[in-house]
């Protein structure tokens, strides 16, 4: 967990482009509200290794979107019944459940769907609002955070050891 | 800023092809984990496999001894597969669908030995069977031996005694009553006034014609006196000779009542051979009701598995199946072209069973049936076997309607060489037929919870031997004595009701043979208990019957006294008369 912390921080503080974190958490939303083997996840993968978003922030992200998915199963298991159940979209349901790529991705799934609307809609807020926080908070609160007495005691302490430790990692693309 | 990094490519690459051939390198071992798990979980026993070798290019599967512990028996295999070999559709696996064309099991057994034990560590739920049921019937032989006519009548009272006491109040009664109507009715002395009365009148005819004239108005008075008494003695007579011929009709009931208790006793503790009408269901009644409710477990722990053959996918419009916790549902929807999502079009297999070796077919092994458009069937034949001369086994489950599942099965066997077969495990009477030939036909059909059984078997050449205690009764040994000599016999099964309520009638020309051998030994003894039976209750009836008889003799002396009344009414009439015609003409 200190790890963890100390990794965030690191990756907040360093110089890279707060447009290639929020965009590596949009993904990690993704790939952590779904199930792990999806299709979709494929090509996840395939985006946040060519193009250049934070690979750290997509690892952190992932860990914590999916933690969090355990406890929205019901709602995305809910919202995907709603959805595939949907009278209306049935003719899409239909014609997608006759196509193999689509059986391959499983979207006949509550929990899949439910899982992969809610990222969707969600992504680009997500993206745009964690953009913007990190922005905000390398103009505003990363300087006053580093002249805080608690920073001050952090820095003499063993976490900080960590953060020395993990500051030498990769990330250079970052 | 560049947003695209060409190097994340080639990782891409490598992570998927990575992926993809560690795959592969533990495929083997990944599907064989899988099917053992999803086995054990299934049957709640241990399912092992020794090896899976999965191949890609054509997608095949071979899986080499393939054991399902018996979850009753975790010692004990119910199943054992030496090979099984298939081959999947890709196209098909890519819908996730398992369509397996062609599938060969080698060497399947039954009921084989494990090394160790198949229990799992947590104690599996009780599979669902059939209700216990009735429970299988033991039966006791009846006994031949003479029962002991003293105890017989120390435990049952005879009817003939209440009877007897009966008609002994009822004659003590009447003849209190006949006593005071007797005492009531004019008497000697009563009669002998009438005579001082005709003296009387005698004595006035000699007193002129006045006297004369007297004498004959007295006279018609006493005459007419004298008749009335003598008619209500007559009337008595009569009365109390009808009363003694209904006395005497109870007494001869009360004289035939001990031979109704012989009859009575001797039924209900008799040795009657109609009481074995149906020797064999009696003798092989329990053993086949326990082979009975094993076959119907059997089918009971399969018929879960059977009935989930009616899912009617993608008949209409989005229909939600597998409700699983945090993996969710999935939504099936119509498709163009629909198949099952499990089918075996056909697994040609070998069977091997004591007798030998049995191949056969089974044919559209699905979940699906009505997307296949035929049922589970199954077609078995054993050819020149080492037990069994000819052996055809055929059948199918059908679900093709759900509201109208029916099962059915046909066996037909021909030179069965059974040995060391038990019949009967009665301590009593322990049947085994030592050798035979058989030949075996049945039938059964399972409609929606209804069945109906039926199963023929002919034995020849057959060898009974009995195993009797020391002191097994002489009806036991006749029996035994009858079932060595016979050399062969026909037995008829049949099964109606429904698997957990079911009437089993069984019906042999054993039956016969041990009724007539058996009937002679009965019938004897029979005698000699009822000569036994009718001394005892005589010897015990006949004082009560003479004391019956002597107290009927009481009215005699009524009787007398009677009639001595009216013979002397009688004569008083007679000397009123011969008075009347001395003297003058009496107008009467």
């Amino acid at each position: 967990m200190l790890r963890m912390i100390a990794k965030l921080i690191k990756v907040l503080n360093s110089d890279a482009n707060p447009g290639q974190i929020s965009a590596a958490l949009g993904f990690a939303m993704i790939a952590g509200f779904t199930p792990f083997w999806s299709l979709h996840n494929l090509i996840i993968l395939l985006l946040v290794l060519v193009l250049r978003v934070n690979l750290s922030a997509f690892l952190l992200g992932l860990a914590f979107f999916s933690g969090l998915a355990f406890g929205l199963d019901p709602l995305f298991d809910r919202l995907g019944l709603w959805v595939l159940t949907a009278d209306a979209l049935n003719p899409l349901w239909t014609a997608m459940y006759n196509q193999t790529l689509w059986r391959l991705e499983r979207f006949n799934n509550t929990i899949v769907t439910g899982s992969l609307l809610t990222s969707l809609v969600l992504f680009a807020p997500l993206v745009v609002l964690s953009n913007l926080l990190i922005r905000q908070y390398r103009s505003r609160v990363m300087i006053w955070v580093q002249r805080t007495r608690f920073l001050q005691a952090i820095k003499a302490s063993k976490f900080y050891g960590y953060y020395k430790t993990v500051s030498g990692w990769g990330g250079g693309d970052s | 800023m560049k947003w695209i990094r060409w190097q994340g490519l080639i990782a891409f690459v490598i992570l998927v092809a990575g992926t993809a051939a560690f795959v592969s390198l533990f495929l083997d071992g990944l599907v064989k984990r899988a099917i053992e798990k999803t086995g054990t979980r299934i049957v709640r026993a241990k399912v092992e496999l020794d090896d899976a070798d999965v191949t890609l290019f054509p997608l095949g599967i071979t899986l080499k001894r393939l054991q399902v512990t018996n979850p009753n028996a975790p010692m004990t295999n119910a199943v054992e597969v030496s090979r099984i070999v298939f081959s999947m559709d890709p196209a098909a696996l890519l819908l996730h669908k398992t369509i397996i064309d062609n599938m060969t099991l080698d060497g399947m057994r039954f009921g084989t030995e494990r090394k160790t034990s198949g229990a799992l560590s947590r104690k599996p739920k009780e599979p669902p069977g059939p209700a216990a049921g009735k429970p299988s019937e033991s039966f006791h032989l009846p006994s031949l031996e003479i029962p002991n006519v003293r105890d017989i009548l120390e435990r049952e009272p005879l009817e003939s005694l209440k009877l007897i006491e009966t008609v002994q109040d009822e004659i003590k009664t009447e003849r209190e009553g006949w006593k005071t109507r007797i005492d009531e009715l004019p008497d000697k002395k009563n009669l002998e006034a009438y005579r001082g009365r005709i003296k009387e009148i005698q004595k006035s005819r000699k007193g002129g014609l006045e006297g004369i004239l007297g004498g004959a108005t007295e006279a018609a008075q006493l005459r007419k006196d004298l008749m009335k008494d003598l008619d209500r003695i007559k009337d008595a007579e009569k009365a109390l000779k009808k009363e003694i011929g209904t006395l005497q009709k109870r007494v001869g009931d009360a004289r035939r009542a001990p031979g109704d208790d012989v009859r009575r006793l001797e039924e209900k503790y008799s040795l009657s051979p109609e009481g074995l009408s149906n020797f064999t269901r009696l003798l092989l009644g329990p053993k086949i009701a326990g082979w009975t409710e094993t076959t119907l477990r059997g089918y009971a722990m399969a018929k879960p598995y059977l009935d989930r053959m009616v899912r009617t996918a993608g008949a209409g419009s989005a229909e939600v199946v597998k409700p699983v916790r945090r993996k969710g549902m999935d939504v099936r929807f119509k498709e163009r072209d629909p198949k099952p999502d499990f089918l075996i079009r056909t697994a040609g297999v070998s069977v091997v069973i004591p007798a030998g070796e049995l191949t056969g077919q089974v044919r559209n092994i699905t979940g699906e049936q009505r997307l296949v458009g035929a049922p589970l069937s199954f077609e078995f034949k054993g050819e020149r076997m080492r037990d069994v001369s000819r052996l055809d086994l055929k059948g199918e489950f059908n679900r093709l309607h759900a509201s109208d599942p029916r099962d059915q099965f046909d066996l037909d066997a021909t030179g069965y060489r059974i040995q060391n077969a038990t019949l009967s495990d009665n301590d009593q009477f322990r049947v085994t037929l030592a050798s035979g030939l058989a030949d075996l036909n049945g039938h059964a059909e399972l409609r929606k919870d209804t069945m109906n059984a039926g199963l023929s078997a002919g034995v020849r050449q057959a060898n009974l031997k009995t195993d009797l205690p020391e002191k097994a009764n002489t009806l036991s040994r006749a029996m035994a004595d009858t079932l060595s000599g016979i050399k062969g016999f026909e037995l008829n099964i049949s099964v109606s009701g429904t698997p957990e309520d079911h009437d089993i009638k069984i019906a042999s020309d054993l039956d016969r043979a041990l009724k007539e051998a058996v009937g002679r030994q009965i019938r004897k003894q029979a005698a000699q208990f009822e000569q036994k039976l009718t001394e005892a209750v005589h010897e015990k009836v006949d004082p009560q019957l003479a004391q019956l008889e002597s107290r009927l003799g009481g009215f005699n002396p009524y009787v007398s006294e009677l009639n001595a009344r009216l013979k002397l009414g009688d004569e008083l009439l007679d000397e009123l008369t011969r008075s009347g015609k001395k003297g003058l003409k009496l107008p009467f």
